[in-house]
C-alpha cells in the first residue's frame, strides 16, 4: 500500500477525535447533571424539610385552636350561668357540659417530631392550661348545679385568669411558630439564592465549555473536512497534484493522509493511462495502415488460388500467404480492440471466443516464457452478457497474473483454462502450477493495492477485474492451495439466448453471387481491384469508387444491390456518404456493408449512426465478405 | 400550686448520674437511658447488680444513665430530658419516660435518633404511632380498658357506671377504652368527670351525683384522683366500689388519699408481688433487701425494661440498629424474652398480663388476673 506524504511525518499526535467527542460529552454530562444535581441537593432537602414541619405545625396549631373555640363557648356559658342571680336553667349547664366533654381529649401533644422546641414547649403549656381551664369550668359548672353560685363566681375568676394564660401561650406558640417558619424560610431563601449563584456559574462555565467546543469542533473537523471537499472538487476537475497537509495523527489526519496516497496512485495511474492512450492513438493509425495491405494480400492470395492456372505448389504457398495475412489482421485488430475499448457496449457475448482473442494477444508472452497453455473452454458453453472489451480485461489480468507467477517456476510450466456451466452460470477457471498464494496474502488479494509483484504492480488488477465481473452480475473468486499453484474462478450469469452475429463465421461455402450489381466503395486501388476481381468471379456486377463523391456520383448512373464501404477516406469518408444516402435512398443504406482497418473507430461520434453488425474489419475473409453480401440482399447460399 | 409542681419537676430532673453495672474496661460500652420518677430507684440498683452477674467474659459492659423525674413534668421538660440523653455517648436505648404523655413528648427525639424507647408503664394507644422504635411493655389503654370494663361488669356486677378522668393522654385513653367496652357490657355511663390533682373532688363528685348514682365509679386517672374520689363518695353516703387504672395503684399514696374510703379501691397491676413463678420470688426477695418492702407493678415493669435491653445488648452487641432488630424479633424469629412480669414480646405476638388488685388493710391483694 502506498505510504503516507511527508506531511504525514511532521504531524503531532493529539488526542483523537473519539477522545475529544468523549471529553466534551462527559463535560456536557457532567456540567447538566451537576447542575441538576447541584439544585437538587440544594433545595429539595429544604423544600422537604420546609413540608415536614409545616404538616406537625399546621396540625398542633390546627387541632389546638379548635379546642380553645369549643372552651370559649363553654366559658361563655358558665359566664352566663355565674351572672345570673338564681341558679341556671338545667339547659344551659347540660349544654356547657357537652361543649366541655367534647373539648376534652382533644389533646394538641403528638409525637410530632420536627416541631421545634420553643413551639413545642408553648403549645405543650397552652394544651395544658387548657385542660386545668377545661378542669375549673368543671369544677364552675357543678357548683352552679349544686346551687353554689358565691363558690361558682370565685372559680370563675381563675377560669378568667387560665384564660388568659392560654391565649397568652397560644400567642407565645404562634409567634415561636412564626419565627421558626420564617428561619426556615430564610434558610430556604439562602439555599435558593445559593444555588441561583452556582447555577449561573455553572452556565457560565457551560458557555465556555460550548464556546471551547465550537472552536475545538472548527478547528479540528469543520477545517479539516472543508479542506478536504475542497480538494475532491480538485481532485473532481482533474487536478490530481493536490495534497492535504496533515497537522495531527487523529482520524482526520489519518484520512488526509489517505488522501494524499490515494492522489498520488491517480496521478501515477492518470500516467500510465496517458501513455497507453497515446499507445491505442498511435496503434490505431498503425492498424489502419497495415490492414488495408492485409487486406489486399488476402484479397489477391484469395482471388488467385481458386484460379486454374496456379500450381498445386503455388496454391500451397498462396494459402500460406492467406492465412497468414489473416492472422496478422486479426492479431493487429485484437490489440486495438484491446487498447482503444471505446464506450461499454454490453451485448451477448461468446465466452469462448473471448477467451480465445486474449488466449491470441498473449500468445508471444506464452512462447517466450516456455509456458504450456491449455484451453478447455468449449465453444459450446453458453453465451454471457457483458461488454467483450472488459471481459477481455478480466481474462488479460487473470493470464497475465498467471503468467508472471509461473515465470520464475521450474519448466514444466502450465497455464490451464476450463470452462463450464452449472446452476445457469457459466464458469472459467484460470489455473496455474506456479508457487501458490499465501494464506494471509489470499484473504486480502482482492483488495486495492495489495500486490506480490513489489514495485512492478500497481495492486490494482485483481480489485479491477472483480469489479468487472461484478458489473457483469458475476464475480471473481480465488481457489488456491498455497505451494500448489492459484487457481481463478470468474462466472458470469449464462445470456438468456445464445447471441446471433449478422456477419456468418468462416468456413462457410463461399455464396454465390450472380446477378447483384455490387458498388466497392475504397481509396486505394490495392484493395478495390482484388475486390471487384473477387466479386465479379462470384457472378456479380462489381463497380468501384475512390471516394464518396465518386461513389455518389456512381449512384446516379447505376441500380446498385449493395455497397461496400471503406470509412476512411479522403473527399468524403464512409461516414458522410452513409449519411447522404440514408437521407436520399434510405432503403439502399440498409444494404450497406463497412469496412474498416479500425474498427474502434465505431466507437467514436460521428460513427454511432453505423449500424455495428454490419462492420467487417479488415482483412476480411473473402468468403465471410459473399456470405454477408448474401444475407445482406435476402438470397440463400447456392446448395 | 400547679406551676409550683413545675417548679420542683425541673429542679429534681437536673439530677443526673450514672450507675455503671460490670464497669471494667472494654471497648464495647453500652449505656442505657433511664426517664422514669424517681420513687423507682430501687428498681435500677436490682436491675444493676444482675447486669453485673450476668456479664459474661469480656462482653460488653452496660452503664445505666439515669435522670431522674416527678410526675407530672411539662412535654417541654421531656423533651429537653430526651435530648439530653439522645446525646449521652454509647446511648443505645432509653427505658422511659414516666406516663403516657411523657413517652409520647420524648418519642420523636428518640426515633429520629435510632434510639430504642421502651416505655414500661404507658398505655395510650398513640404509642403506636409514635414511631417505629418506641416499644411498650405495658398493654394499651383500650385493652386495660376492656379490662376494667369486664371486672366492673361481671365481678362486681354494676349496670350503671360515673367516669372520672384525668384530663390528659392517659385518662382520656383509658375513659375511651372503658366506654367503648361498657358499652358492650350493657353498662350505662350516667356520667363522665374530667379532673385534676387540684379539682375539688367533693364538689364535682356532689354535682355528678345530681346527675345519677352509678352502681361503681371507675377512675382514669392516678393515685391521688382515685382516693380523693373514693373519699368523697364516702364523704357523700354513698359509699361505692372505686375501680382506677394502673396509673393508681401506687401504695401508700393511693391508700393515703383515700383514708377511710381506702378498702373501697380496686386497681390495675401489671404484675403483682405475690406472683408464685421463680422469677418474680427471686424479684422481690432482691427488691425487699434492697429497699426494705416489697416492690410494686411499676418496679417490675422498669426493672423487666432495663433488663431486657441489657440482655440485648449482651446478646447482639452494643449496636442500636442490632438492638432494633433484637427487638422486632422477640416472639418471632427469637422467642420472647423471660421477665419478672411474664414474657415479653411485641407485636401481634405479645400476651400483655393484667391483674384486678382489691386494696385491703393498705395492701393490694389479687382478685382477677394470673
Amino acid at each position: 500500500m502506498t505510504g503516507g506524504t511527508g506531511a504525514s511525518s511532521t504531524a503531532g499526535r493529539g488526542p483523537g477525535l473519539r477522545f475529544i467527542f468523549g471529553t466534551l460529552s462527559a463535560l456536557s454530562i457532567l456540567t447538566i447533571s451537576g447542575l441538576s444535581l447541584m439544585l437538587a441537593a440544594s433545595l429539595l432537602p429544604r423544600a422537604a424539610e420546609l413540608r415536614q414541619h409545616m404538616q406537625p405545625v399546621s396540625y398542633l396549631f390546627g387541632a389546638l385552636r379548635d379546642r380553645m373555640q369549643l372552651v370559649a363557648a363553654t366559658v361563655r356559658d358558665a359566664r352566663r350561668v355565674v351572672a345570673a342571680e338564681a341558679p341556671g336553667d338545667a339547659e344551659a349547664l347540660r349544654r356547657a357540659r357537652v361543649a366541655l366533654a367534647a373539648a376534652s381529649g382533644r389533646v394538641a401533644v403528638r409525637p410530632y417530631g420536627g416541631v421545634p422546641i420553643a413551639m413545642r414547649a408553648a403549645l405543650s403549656r397552652a394544651d395544658e392550661d387548657l385542660t386545668k381551664l377545661e378542669n375549673r369550668v368543671q369544677e364552675v359548672i357543678a357548683f352552679a348545679q349544686l346551687g353554689a353560685l358565691s363558690e361558682a363566681r370565685a372559680r370563675m375568676r381563675a377560669v378568667d385568669s387560665l384564660d388568659a394564660a392560654v391565649n397568652d401561650d397560644f400567642s407565645r406558640a404562634q409567634r415561636a411558630g412564626t419565627e421558626d417558619l420564617l428561619a426556615r424560610q430564610a434558610a430556604f431563601d439562602g439555599a435558593a439564592r445559593q444555588a441561583t449563584w452556582i447555577a449561573g456559574v455553572l452556565v457560565v462555565v457551560a458557555i465556555l465549555l460550548s464556546a471551547l467546543s465550537l472552536l475545538t469542533l472548527q478547528r479540528r473537523i469543520a477545517r479539516p473536512l472543508a479542506d478536504l471537499s475542497s480538494a475532491l472538487d480538485r481532485v473532481g476537475t482533474g487536478d490530481l497534484t493536490v495534497q492535504l497537509r496533515v497537522q495531527r495523527r487523529d482520524e482526520l489526519g489519518l484520512l488526509a493522509e489517505h488522501f494524499n496516497a490515494m492522489t498520488a496512485v491517480l496521478r501515477d495511474r492518470a500516467e500510465g493511462q496517458g501513455r497507453f492512450a497515446a499507445t491505442g492513438e498511435l496503434l490505431a493509425g498503425i492498424a489502419h495502415e497495415v490492414n488495408n495491405p492485409l487486406q489486399a494480400i488476402s484479397t489477391l492470395a484469395e482471388s488467385r488460388i481458386d484460379e486454374p492456372a496456379v500450381t498445386a505448389v503455388e496454391r500451397d504457398d498462396l494459402q500460406q500467404i492467406l492465412q497468414q495475412a489473416r492472422r496478422a489482421g486479426k492479431l493487429l485488430n485484437g490489440l486495438l480492440h484491446f487498447v482503444r475499448p471505446g464506450e461499454p457496449e454490453v451485448t451477448d457475448q461468446d465466452i469462448a471466443d473471448v477467451v480465445a482473442r486474449v488466449l491470441d494477444l498473449l500468445s508471444y508472452q506464452f512462447g517466450v516464457d516456455e509456458i504450456h497453455v491449455e484451453n478447455r473452454v468449449a465453444a459450446s458453453l453458453p453465451w454471457v452478457r457483458g461488454d467483450a472489451a472488459r471481459l477481455e480485461q478480466i481474462f488479460v489480468n487473470l493470464l497475465s497474473n498467471a503468467v508472471d507467477a509461473v515465470r520464475g517456476a521450474a519448466t514444466p510450466r502450465r497455464v490451464t483454462l476450463e470452462g463450464w456451466e452449472h446452476e445457469g452460470r457459466v464458469h472459467v477457471a484460470v489455473t496455474d502450477n506456479g508457487p501458490g498464494i499465501d494464506r494471509e496474502v489470499a484473504a486480502r488479494i482482492f483488495q486495492p493495492f495489495v500486490t506480490t509483484k513489489g514495485a512492478r504492480g500497481t495492486g490494482l488488477g485483481l480489485y479491477v477485474s472483480r469489479q468487472l465481473a461484478r458489473e457483469a452480475d458475476g464475480d471473481l473468486q480465488l481457489r488456491s492451495t498455497p505451494g500448489e499453484g492459484a487457481r481463478f474462478v470468474a462466472w458470469f450469469p449464462a445470456a438468456p439466448r445464445r447471441g446471433a452475429a449478422l456477419v456468418p463465421e468462416n468456413g462457410q461455402a463461399p455464396a454465390g453471387l450472380a446477378g447483384l450489381t455490387i458498388l466497392v466503395v475504397d481509396d486505394e486501388e490495392s484493395i478495390r481491384r482484388p475486390l471487384t476481381k473477387y466479386l465479379a468471379r462470384l457472378g456479380a456486377t462489381a463497380v468501384d469508387a475512390a471516394d464518396g463523391v465518386a461513389a455518389l456520383a456512381q449512384l446516379r448512373l447505376l441500380a446498385v444491390d449493395a455497397i461496400l464501404l471503406d470509412i476512411r477516406m479522403p473527399r468524403m469518408d464512409g461516414i458522410e456518404f452513409y449519411e447522404a444516402i440514408r437521407r436520399d435512398r434510405p432503403a439502399l443504406a440498409e444494404r450497406v456493408l463497412f469496412l474498416s482497418g479500425d474498427p474502434q473507430q465505431m466507437h467514436e461520434a460521428r460513427a454511432k449512426t453505423l449500424p455495428a453488425a454490419r462492420v467487417l474489419a479488415k482483412p476480411v475473409d473473402l468468403q465471410v465478405l459473399a456470405a454477408s453480401i448474401r444475407r445482406l440482399v435476402g438470397r440463400r447460399s447456392p446448395a | 400550686m400547679w406551676l409550683q409542681g413545675v417548679g420542683r419537676s425541673l429542679l429534681v430532673s437536673i439530677v443526673a448520674g450514672m450507675v455503671v453495672a460490670g464497669c471494667h474496661t472494654s471497648d464495647r460500652r453500652a449505656a442505657i437511658g433511664f426517664a422514669f420518677t424517681y420513687h423507682v430507684q430501687a428498681a435500677i440498683s436490682v436491675a444493676s447488680e444482675e447486669i453485673a452477674l450476668h456479664r459474661q467474659g469480656r462482653g460488653p459492659s452496660v452503664a445505666i444513665v439515669y435522670d431522674s423525674a416527678v410526675a407530672g413534668d411539662p412535654a417541654d421538660v421531656e423533651v429537653r430530658r430526651a435530648e439530653q440523653l439522645a446525646a449521652v455517648p454509647g446511648i443505645v436505648a432509653v427505658v422511659g419516660h414516666s406516663g403516657s404523655r411523657a413517652s409520647l413528648a420524648a418519642a420523636p427525639v428518640y426515633n429520629e435518633a435510632g434510639i430504642v424507647q421502651v416505655t414500661p408503664n404507658s398505655t395510650s394507644r398513640l404509642l403506636d404511632s409514635a414511631g417505629a422504635w418506641t416499644f411498650n411493655l405495658a398493654p394499651d389503654d383500650s385493652v386495660e380498658g376492656a379490662f376494667i370494663a369486664a371486672f366492673v361488669a361481671e365481678g362486681l356486677r354494676a349496670s350503671r357506671v360515673t367516669i372520672f378522668y384525668e384530663n390528659d393522654e392517659y385518662g382520656t385513653g383509658l375513659r375511651d377504652g372503658a366506654v367503648a367496652a361498657l358499652a358492650q357490657h350493657g353498662v350505662a355511663v350516667l356520667d363522665r368527670v374530667p379532673v385534676d390533682q387540684t379539682s375539688d373532688f367533693r364538689t364535682l363528685v356532689a354535682a355528678s351525683l345530681t346527675r345519677g348514682v352509678p352502681d361503681v365509679v371507675v377512675v382514669a386517672g392516678r393515685q391521688l384522683e382515685a382516693g380523693s374520689i373514693a373519699r368523697a363518695m364516702r364523704e357523700r353516703g354513698v359509699p361505692r366500689a372505686v375501680v382506677a387504672g394502673d396509673g393508681a395503684l401506687v401504695l401508700p399514696l393511693l391508700t393515703r388519699a383515700a383514708g377511710p374510703a381506702a378498702d373501697s379501691l380496686y386497681a390495675v397491676a401489671f404484675w403483682m408481688p405475690d406472683a408464685p413463678d421463680s422469677l418474680s420470688r427471686a424479684f422481690v426477695e432482691r427488691y425487699r433487701r434492697v429497699a426494705g418492702e416489697p416492690p410494686q407493678s411499676v418496679d417490675a415493669m422498669t426493672h423487666d425494661a432495663l433488663m431486657l435491653i441489657a440482655d440485648a445488648v449482651r446478646v447482639v452487641g452494643p449496636s442500636r440498629a442490632a438492638i432494633r432488630r433484637y427487638l422486632r424479633e422477640l416472639g418471632a424469629s427469637r422467642p420472647p424474652y423471660l421477665g419478672v412480669t411474664g414474657p415479653i414480646s411485641f407485636g401481634p405476638a405479645a400476651h400483655p398480663r393484667l391483674v384486678m388488685a382489691h386494696v385491703v388493710g393498705g395492701q393490694p391483694h389479687r382478685v382477677v388476673g394470673p
